[in-house]
C-alpha cells in the first residue's frame, strides 16, 4: 500500500518542519545549533559580521547563480 | 471607514485584488525611484502608505530609526573598458558587469593592463580573480594592483541582480564581470587592459517603519502583527529602474488587503497591527529595531513576495510558532495553497530571534531585484491567495486561540 502525500494545500509533511526548515542556517531564526552554511545566507557567524539577519556575501553569490530562495 | 483607494471596509467579503493591484502600481511607479531605505522615494512611499492606512482606520506613526555602515550606494555609473589592441569596448552596467559590494569606492577611471591572480608581477593591474576572496584581495592590493575582476552569473533575463548591503569592503576597487566575458578577458592577459571606475560608498541612513494599530487587544486576548518589507534597493544613477513590484510592494498589498478584511471580521477582543517595514534590504534593520517594541505573546506573520505562486508557499518558522503554524497549516487547507518549509530569510527573522512565535511566508519574486521586477508581473491570483491564506490563518488563530 502506497501513502498519497500530495496535497491540495497545507504542508505535506509534518508543519514543524518549518521551525528548521532546509538551508534555513543558523542566522536569526533562534536556532541553536552550530552554525551551518546556508545556500542563501551564510553562516550565523557571517551574518554576526555583517550585523545582518543573513550572510550577505553568500546570498549575493546564491543571487546570481539563480537560486531562487533568497529574500 | 472608506478610501479613495480600497473603498469601503470589506465586512464578510474577500481581499480586494483591484486595491492589492492598484497599491503594487502605486509603489512601483517612478515618483518612488526603487524605495531604497534613507531616500526621498523611500520616505514619500512610507508617508503614502501611512496616509493609506490612516483612511482605513487604523492609529498610524512613522517610527523613524538609524542605519549605520549598512547601506551600500552605487552613486554614479560604473564603467568598465577593455582595451585589446586597437578595440575598446565599453562593457554594459547590470548585463555585463556590476559592482562587487565588496568594493572600495573608487570613482575616478583607472587604467591598467590585465593580469591573473597568480601572476608574480600585479603591479599597476586590473587582476582576474576566480572568485572573491578578502585575503586574495589584500595580497593584491599589497602587490600593487589596480583593482579586482572577479566572475558572476545572470539571471534567466540575463540580468545581475542588485543588492545594497554585502561583506566588509577591501582596499581595492571590484567589479563583477558576466562568467562567461570574465572567461574571454583571460586570452587579453598580458596585451589587453582594463578601464574601470566603481562609485560604491557606504551611506548611514534613517529609515522609516510604519506602524498601523487596528485595534489594541483585551487584556490576555491574541495580539496578531502582520508585517511586510516596502522598501527596496532603489533606482541606479542613471535612470535605470529598480521598481520592487515583487519584492515586496506585492507583500505590502497583500498584509493591507488581509488587515482590512480581519479587521471587519475578527472579534473585537483580538489586538490586530500591521507593521511595513524599511530597510530589509539592507539587513532587516526595521524590523530588528521594532522587535523589540513588540509585546511578548503576539503572533507575527510576515509576507516577502506574493507574485508568482509556483509549487508552494515558502515558509519559515521561529519562536514558539507551533499555534501559528498549525493555524498557517489549516489555512492552507482551507483555501487551496500548498506550504512547504524553506528558507525565509527576511523579516520574520528579527522577530522571531526577539523570542515571538514568527512565521514568514514567500510566494515569489519574478525579476528579483533587477528592473525586471515590474507590477505587471504581479499575478492577480498569487496576490488573492496570499490574502485570503493570511486571514484564514489569523482567523483559525483566533478561533483557537485560549488565554492563559
Amino acid at each position: 500500500m502506497s501513502i498519497d502525500t500530495t496535497t491540495a494545500g497545507g504542508f505535506a509533511g509534518d508543519p514543524t518542519e518549518a521551525l528548521n526548515p532546509p538551508a534555513a542556517g543558523a542566522c536569526c531564526g533562534g536556532r541553536t545549533e552550530p552554525a551551518q552554511l546556508s545556500t542563501c545566507c551564510g553562516t550565523a557567524a557571517q551574518a554576526d559580521a555583517e550585523g545582518s539577519c543573513c550572510g550577505t556575501a553568500a546570498k549575493a553569490d546564491a543571487v546570481a547563480s539563480g537560486a531562487g530562495c533568497c529574500g | 471607514m472608506t478610501s479613495p483607494l480600497l473603498g469601503s471596509a470589506p465586512a464578510g467579503a474577500g481581499p480586494d485584488t483591484d486595491a492589492m493591484k492598484q497599491i503594487v502600481a502605486r509603489l512601483a511607479a517612478d515618483e518612488y525611484a526603487g524605495r531604497r531605505v534613507g531616500t526621498p522615494g523611500g520616505r514619500a512611499a512610507a508617508e503614502w502608505l501611512a496616509d493609506l492606512l490612516s483612511e482605513v482606520g487604523a492609529a498610524v506613526t512613522l517610527d523613524e530609526f538609524a542605519v549605520r555602515g549598512a547601506v551600500r550606494e552605487v552613486y554614479a555609473t560604473p564603467q568598465l573598458t577593455i582595451h585589446n589592441g586597437h578595440t575598446a569596448r565599453d562593457l554594459v552596467f547590470r548585463r555585463e558587469f556590476c559592482e562587487h559590494l565588496a568594493s572600495a569606492d573608487r570613482p575616478e577611471p583607472r587604467i591598467g593592463p590585465l593580469a591573473d591572480i597568480g601572476d608574480r608581477d600585479l603591479s599597476g593591474a586590473w587582476v582576474l580573480d576566480g572568485g572573491m576572496s578578502a585575503d586574495r584581495a589584500a595580497i593584491a592590493y599589497a602587490s600593487g594592483a589596480v583593482g579586482l575582476l572577479v566572475p558572476r552569473g545572470t539571471d534567466a533575463a540575463g540580468w545581475m541582480p542588485k543588492m545594497i548591503a554585502g561583506p566588509a569592503p577591501v582596499a581595492l576597487p571590484v567589479l563583477a564581470v558576466r562568467n562567461d566575458l570574465h572567461e574571454q578577458l583571460r586570452p587579453a592577459i598580458g596585451t589587453g587592459a582594463v578601464t574601470a571606475s566603481v562609485p560604491l560608498r557606504t551611506v548611514d541612513v534613517t529609515g522609516t517603519n510604519v506602524l498601523a494599530t487596528f485595534r489594541r487587544p483585551s487584556p490576555e486576548r491574541l495580539a496578531v502583527l502582520l508585517t511586510a518589507h516596502f522598501d527596496g534597493v532603489g533606482d541606479d544613477p542613471g535612470g535605470v529602474r529598480f521598481p520592487a513590484a515583487c519584492d515586496n510592494a506585492s507583500g505590502v498589498a497583500a498584509i493591507v488587503a488581509a488587515a482590512r478584511v480581519l479587521d471587519a471580521i475578527l472579534p473585537r477582543q483580538v489586538g490586530l497591527a500591521v507593521a511595513l517595514l524599511d530597510a530589509e534590504e539592507a539587513g532587516a534593520h526595521g524590523s530588528a529595531y521594532h522587535a523589540r517594541f513588540v509585546e511578548d505573546g503576539t503572533f507575527v506573520v510576515n509576507l516577502d513576495g506574493a507574485a508568482q505562486l509556483s509549487d508552494a508557499a515558502h515558509v519559515q518558522a521561529g519562536g514558539p510558532a507551533h499555534p501559528l503554524l498549525a493555524a498557517l497549516d489549516a489555512a492552507g487547507r482551507k483555501v487551496g495553497v500548498p506550504l512547504l518549509a524553506a528558507a525565509m530569510p527576511s523579516d520574520n527573522r528579527r522577530y522571531a530571534a526577539a523570542g515571538l512565535a514568527a512565521v514568514g511566508i514567500g510566494m515569489g519574486m519574478p525579476g528579483y531585484q533587477t528592473p525586471a521586477e515590474t507590477a505587471d508581473r504581479v499575478e492577480e491570483a498569487t496576490l488573492d491567495r496570499a490574502a485570503r491564506l493570511v486571514v484564514a490563518t489569523v482567523t483559525n488563530l483566533a478561533a483557537a486561540y485560549n488565554p492563559r
